[in-house]
């Protein structure tokens, strides 16, 4: 026989003064928004639930999309289906391509990009072009607001201080000609062996002038080497054999410090993803966008 | 606690565990058992219904996030002229789904079509990939999407 769970203390600001003071308040309340990350590994009939919960459905400042013609605003509430109908001639088509390989076409309208953020567990999917695109985070405390980079939010252990909250969430517009997102292997099979790929790239006058390039792990790690983005910028295209050989040990040298280190086909699948885009684009930037990728084998 | 919600056209305030789940409300406390929860999970699709004129998994919500706000069910959406629409949409295109998950396919194709009236194949798999039963032929599914907004549409 299930054993009956205490009933939760549940609250429900109205805006983010009264979030923020209640937060503040109550900084052990579990903050709940689509409610898709928390729920998705219960499987008994009752919610395990307990203790406080502030509910943020009812927060305005949280459900908003913004658009400048710099960057995209996001609230953190807004549910990634809103962030989708925007269209990927807005959003950068590899986001478009990531937001639309989480979850299904209904959990989409409850899944948030806040929550997203907020839970280290779920990070391997959306966070490595999260990362490439230098997205934005704003951070709030009661009498404190302060935007940072995504990067420096990923550092961070906690990831958040006491009462403190991502509020809203800034994309950056900016034109890439070259765009990848590749996701490999299964939730069923393990989030272990799953991968997420993100790679963006600029090329201008045959020449790469912007390459970024990301990898996210099933386990919530992220690697993104900066040394090897820098060493690709400003080379000419097509790359030479031996420039991907350079480029294959600088890999190497930031797959080690890796723990738990990757398996050999997953450093293989990473070798090979970067390799495929340079190539790619080096053939042709159209070719290497997320609509006409082709599917990555071993 | 006290949870005040429109259920199929009707204000309801039942008395009920905050933690509980939507799909268990519905049926234990209203006997709605055409809407069924089988995996807890959110990826069966047989338990959907619209939440303020979104599909949502009702094994997925707990039922404190449903505090004023607007339910129909497939008991509660079969009344109106738009289910016999849809349905004579899936039989025209031969399209005849398994009993668990017709409920979902319909409300799935209302939703659909009240935002596109004319949506595209792909457009139709992305809505409808929701849930992978064995008893749904893509092809027909789509066919019967299509024809259900004919109909719709008075074409």
């Amino acid at each position: 026989m299930e054993k009956k769970l205490k009933a939760p203390h549940i609250y429900t600001p109205k805006n983010m003064t009264g979030l923020l003071g209640l937060y503040r308040k109550m900084p052990q309340s579990l903050l709940y928004g689509g409610g898709t990350g928390i729920l998705w590994n219960q499987h008994r009939r009752e919610i395990d639930l307990s203790g406080t919960i502030i509910s943020l459905r009812e927060v305005p400042e949280l459900n908003f999309i913004s658009r400048t013609e710099s960057y995209l605003e996001i609230g953190a509430m807004a549910p990634l289906n809103r962030i989708l109908g925007i269209g990927p001639h807005v959003v950068a088509p590899a986001l478009h391509q990531a937001l639309e390989q989480i979850g299904n076409a209904v959990s989409r309208n409850f899944a948030t990009l806040g929550g997203n953020l907020a839970r280290r567990e779920s990070w391997g999917d959306l966070l490595p072009i999260l990362l490439v695109l230098e997205v934005r985070v704003e951070l709030r405390r009661q009498g404190t607001a302060v935007w940072i980079p995504l990067a420096r939010l990923t550092e961070r252990t906690p990831l958040f201080m006491e009462g403190e909250l991502i509020t809203r969430i800034r994309i950056p517009l900016e034109e890439w000609n070259c765009q990848l997102y590749q996701k490999f292997g299964a939730r069923q099979y393990g989030m272990e062996n799953r991968m997420a790929l993100a790679a963006l790239g600029k090329v201008q006058k045959g020449e790469i002038a912007r390459f970024r390039f990301a990898l996210g792990l099933g386990s919530g790690v992220i690697i993104r080497n900066r040394e090897l983005e820098n060493s690709v910028e400003g080379k000419k295209l097509p790359l030479p054999d031996r420039e991907l050989l350079i480029l294959d040990e600088l890999l190497d040298q930031s797959l080690e410090k890796i723990h738990p280190p990757l398996t050999a086909v997953q450093k293989q699948l990473y070798r090979r993803s970067l390799h495929w885009f340079l190539q790619r684009t080096a053939l042709s930037p159209v070719e290497a966008a997320p609509g006409n990728r082709r599917r990555l084998s071993l | 606690m006290i949870i005040p919600m429109i259920l199929n056209g009707k204000e309801v305030a039942p008395d009920v565990a905050p933690q509980k789940r939507l799909i268990e409300l519905l049926r234990e406390d209203f006997g709605l058992l055409r809407t069924r929860g089988e995996c807890y999970h959110g990826v069966c699709g047989r338990c959907l219904v619209i939440l303020n004129e979104r599909l949502a998994q009702a094994c997925l919500i707990p039922v404190f996030a449903v505090k004023g706000q607007t339910i129909i069910t497939i008991e509660g959406f079969e009344k109106s002229p738009e289910y016999k629409t849809i349905l004579k949409g899936f039989s025209r295109a031969g399209f005849y789904p398994c009993d668990t998950c017709l409920g979902g396919r319909i409300l799935a194709t209302h939703v659909l079509l009240e935002t596109l009236h004319t949506p595209t194949d792909g457009e139709i798999h992305k809505a409808m990939s929701y849930s992978h039963c064995a008893c749904t032929n893509l092809s027909a599914l789509t066919a019967g999407v299509r024809e259900a907004g004919r109909l719709r549409e008075g074409r």
